[in-house]
């Protein structure tokens, strides 16, 4: 069975895939100001990630601690084997609705 | 830094370090971009927005679960009103009586704990060789022993001594009875009885000194200062003696209880026994305490060498042999010869105790059966649970919820019920419980902390088992089983009926035994015999007041003795005696009595005469002898035979047929009467049953004129009952508890029917309409119960019986239990399990098949 997600952790589990193994919080964050342009909080990252690795979407791992986080352990986030073949039928869902909306173009919106 | 202290707080270790991690860094960035400021304000703001997840998640979500989870459990309440008030009744029942119960408890072991070092204060006791009364070790010791402890062991670092005094006080025109103590300087620097007047170190020090508490120095001195005054005591000696201090009413939970004390000094008596070093009689108690953290044990051995060296005098096989009793177990445990004051029987509270949990234990079994029963109703509802994402921990937090609250509920009509009963609960166990819990909260926190427990052990079974259902349930609607009892069911109902009916056989048996002293034949009459306590004023003036007192048409006979005859407490060892082959000096009990107190009694003589003012010479060396008496002194006749004891010769001028000397505890001992009108303790008047007040009230008056002491008596009747008062109530209370736990069983067992033949309905309606008589429906319905209560008895018959011919076993004379008891109490709880079990078989089988088959 699926387990649904929220369109939040969607984007972040997106983001997850983009980073190839370098997301953690801070970059998750940086990334997605760069493809969204919002500033999003901490605590609105971290909830999906939380609801994301109890779905067993995405890995959690400790990394190794560096100076300027104070000395604490970066965690970082992997992608799972589920997570994947859920994004897969998330796409095809997707390609499957908006394939009917062709007035739509992301350039000229409205 | 203050931010990473409430990030430290919100999360666990390794969510902690990512996030203070992530945060750290990200500041990091942000000063070097925008400043201290910014950024300061910045991560305040992330971390208030982290904080608010927090909350959302664990108290919102929270909140908004729990909001479901009462309007379901209220939901279910309210479709199943049976079933709950069956388990609220039931668990208020046994929530009230484990409270009374252990509040009891808790009072009776809460004896002698109010001074300060209690726990350093010990009693020394001694054993000798000399069995009394059944007895051979007595809470009393010789006068010197207090001083030669304190001499000889370093870690007796004060001791005591002292000895009980019921005496009258005089003071101008007002006479008092009272229950007081003599007492050693000592006395105040180990018991803490805070003296509010005068000075505890010196108020016993000097001869003719009195202490006396609050309430009676009121009583004698109104609002007038006693201190320095002068009262009038007729005790173990008289004379007059100065108040020397006021103290505080002595607390209830004290082992030994007094209304004044006297300096010790001034009793002559304990001034020779010091003087000539006297450790031969143990006339006295004493009492001393340890240093902090002493060993008692070690004592104990020491103590050994400590008897040879001041005992010397003794031979070593009649030597006295003393041990200490820590003072706070004196009332529990304590049953010397010579106790202060009756003690509590410590098997009597375990047993106590043991039935509030039983009782306690039942309405849970109650719970957990019905919760058990009815959680096959609520299959659906778990199985949406678990597919909408509810995991087994929270189904079961649900549940053990549910019986939380349901158990809060019976908490409030529990607490009902206690202080519904309380006045009248401590007026039978005679000590007022309520004072310590009215001004208090603690009554309230201790039940509700005690219902939360019970909540919480009822509920975590069913939790289990309604949380293991699977979803796939619902489906198949359970067709096999659910009208079946599980094994956990089964064992639940056996134990519970097993305890009712142990409890049943318990009190039959009690009563029983009870009946039989009652109406067993003591030897002599005691119907309608006044007993009179004589002072010294009465008893010189003894022969005038009886003859005033016989002449009266309604009193039919008086005489005296120096004991009271339902319990005659002292002996004499007989030395010599003719035909005697080498024994030791034996000891009889022995009573004096005034004349006519055979006859008086009517307890009948075998050979020679009664004690007459025509033998004069009687006075001097004529006895009366019992028939176990002559037995034991080894004559085949007793008449006219002589013996010595103390100083005197003594013959036997007649033997009398055996009466009870004691309670029926003890066997018949042996009995020499001593002819002293003279020695006048008691005076027995038998009077008519006609007129018993206006006799009773002619009494009062004669005797104002001998004595200004207020009249004290009772009914010989009510001395001898008294005697088996803790047996009375002990079959009071396990009256009371056998029928709630066979009530609280019952409606544990009618829910369960209920249940069980509802699931049947449909049965039930195919089976009438196939032709099965209504009488047939019943016996299937009710054959399964029957089992488990014949079960039961199985368990509960060879327990009850271990446990009363026990009881039993501390009466020298007793009943035989026969199997009728057990068959009685087996058959009167079948007959009740039947009356709640087949009130729903009958119902069910009563009703139009069709709507049993329209059932659901």
């Amino acid at each position: 069975m699926t387990k649904f997600m929220t369109r939040n952790e969607e984007i972040i589990l997106l983001t997850i895939l983009k980073l190839k193994g370098n997301a953690y919080g801070v970059s998750i964050r940086e990334q997605i100001f760069q493809d969204i342009g919002d500033k999003w909080s901490f605590a609105s990252i971290y909830q999906p990630l939380d609801n994301l690795v109890r779905k067993q979407y995405v890995r959690r791992t400790k990394g190794d601690p560096t100076a300027r986080r104070g000395g604490k352990s970066k965690f970082y986030y992997e992608i799972t084997h589920d997570g994947l073949k859920y994004l897969r039928i998330l796409r095809k869902a997707h390609d499957q609705v908006w394939s009917v909306i062709f007035e739509i173009s992301p350039e000229n919106g409205n | 830094m203050k931010a990473d202290r409430i990030l430290r707080v919100l999360y666990s270790q390794d969510f902690y370090l990512e996030r203070s991690g992530d945060l750290k860094e990200a500041y990091a960035d942000l000063l070097e971009k925008s400043g201290s400021l910014k950024a300061k304000a910045w991560l305040w703001l992330q971390i208030l927005k982290l904080l608010y997840g927090v909350i959302r998640t664990n108290i919102v979500w929270g909140f908004i679960m729990f909001k479901n989870y009462l309007t379901v459990a209220l939901r279910v309440m309210s479709r199943q009103k049976l079933y709950v008030a069956i388990n609220i009744f039931g668990l208020a029942i046994g929530l009230a009586c484990f409270f009374l119960i252990m509040s009891y408890v808790q009072y009776e072991s809460s004896y002698d704990t109010f001074h300060k070092q209690s726990d350093q204060i010990y009693r020394v006791a001694h054993r000798s060789s000399d069995v009394y009364k059944g007895k051979n070790e007595s809470a009393s010791s010789p006068a010197p022993l207090a001083q030669a402890l304190l001499n000889e062991f370093p870690e007796v670092i004060q001791s005591t001594v002292l000895t009980p005094d019921n005496a009258r006080l005089k003071f101008e025109n007002k006479h008092f009875s009272e229950k007081g103590l003599l007492a050693d300087e000592h006395f105040f620097l180990i018991f803490s009885f805070p003296m509010l007047h005068g000075d505890s170190k010196t108020a016993l020090a000097e001869k003719g000194s009195i202490v006396l508490t609050v309430s009676l120095a009121q009583k004698i001195f109104g609002k007038a200062d006693p201190l320095g005054q002068l009262i009038d005591v007729d005790g173990w000696t008289s004379g007059s003696y100065k108040v020397a201090g006021i103290i505080n009413d002595v607390p209830e939970n004290s082992h030994f209880t007094f209304s004044f004390i006297t300096s010790l000094v001034s009793e002559p008596q304990y001034r020779q026994s010091l003087e000539a070093n006297d450790w031969s009689n143990a006339n006295w108690f004493t009492y001393i305490l340890l240093h902090e953290g002493a060993d008692p044990a070690q004592l104990k051995t020491k103590i050994r060498d400590f008897e040879t060296k001041y005992l010397a005098s003794q031979s070593a096989d009649n030597r006295m042999h003393f041990f200490l009793q820590p003072m706070t177990s004196i009332h529990l445990k304590s049953h010397l010869i010579h106790e202060l004051s009756s003690n509590a029987d410590f098997q009597i509270i375990i047993l106590l105790s043991g039935i509030a949990f039983l009782i306690l234990l039942m309405a849970c079994a109650n719970y957990m059966n019905l919760a058990i029963a009815r959680s096959i109703k609520r299959v659906r509802e778990v199985g949406i649970r678990k597919v909408v994402g509810a995991l087994p921990r929270h189904l079961i937090l649900q549940f053990i919820g549910e019986s939380m609250l349901l158990s809060l509920l019976s908490l409030v009509l529990a607490t009902g019920l206690v202080l519904a009963v309380l006045p009248g609960y401590s007026d039978f166990v005679g000590h007022d419980l309520s004072i310590s819990y009215a001004n208090s909260g603690w009554m309230f926190a201790k039940l509700l902390g005690l219902a939360m427990a019970v909540g919480f052990i009822s509920g975590s079974y069913p939790a289990f088992f309604t949380a293991s259902m699977r979803p796939s349930w619902v489906q198949k609607e359970m067709p096999t089983g659910s009208s079946r009892l599980s094994r956990f069911q089964r064992v639940l109902v056996v134990s519970q009926y097993a305890a009712a009916i142990a409890l049943i056989v318990g009190v039959v048996i009690i009563y029983q035994q009870l009946r039989y002293i009652r109406n067993k034949d003591i030897g002599y009459d005691r119907k309608l015999v006044l007993v009179i306590k004589a002072d010294s004023a009465v008893a010189k003036k003894y022969e005038a007041l009886k003859n005033e007192l016989a002449n009266q048409p309604s009193i039919f006979g008086v005489t005296s003795s120096s004991q009271l005859i339902a319990d005659i407490p002292s002996g004499r060892f007989v030395q010599d005696w003719e035909g005697r082959t080498n024994e030791k000096p034996l000891r009889l009990y022995h009573l004096a009595v005034g004349y006519d107190f055979l006859d008086f009694f009517k307890i009948g003589l075998i050979e020679g005469y009664d004690f007459s003012p025509k033998f004069p010479a009687d006075k001097k060396n004529g006895f009366l002898f019992n028939e176990t008496a002559v037995r034991t002194l080894g004559w085949k006749s007793g008449l006219g035979k002589t013996f010595h004891f103390g100083n005197l010769t003594g013959h036997v001028v007649g033997v009398m047929k055996d009466f009870h000397l004691h309670s029926l505890r003890l066997p018949i001992g042996p009995l020499f009467l001593e002819l002293r009108p003279d020695w006048v303790n008691y005076l027995y008047v038998r009077i008519s049953s006609t007129n018993l007040g206006q006799t009773l009230a002619l009494i009062k008056d004669k005797m104002k004129t001998y004595t200004a002491y207020p009249l004290e008596y009772d009914f010989l009747d009510d001395v001898f009952n008294k005697q088996y008062q803790a047996e009375t109530k002990l079959n009071q209370v396990i009256s009371v508890f056998a029928l709630l736990a066979l009530f609280i069983a019952s409606l544990g067992l009618f829910g369960l029917a209920a249940f069980t033949t509802e699931q049947r309905t449909k049965e039930i309606g195919v089976r009438i309409v196939l032709g099965a008589s209504i009488l047939r429906v019943v016996l299937l319905l009710t054959k399964k119960f029957t089992k488990l209560v014949l079960a039961a008895s199985v368990f509960a018959i060879p327990l009850a019986y271990l446990v009363m011919t026990r009881w039993l076993g501390g009466f020298a004379y007793r009943i035989k239990v026969g199997s009728g008891v057990f068959v009685t109490a087996v058959a009167a709880v079948l007959i009740i399990a039947w009356l709640s079990v087949s009130y729903q078989a009958l119902r069910s089988a009563t009703t139009n098949p069709v709507d049993s088959l329209r059932h659901e």
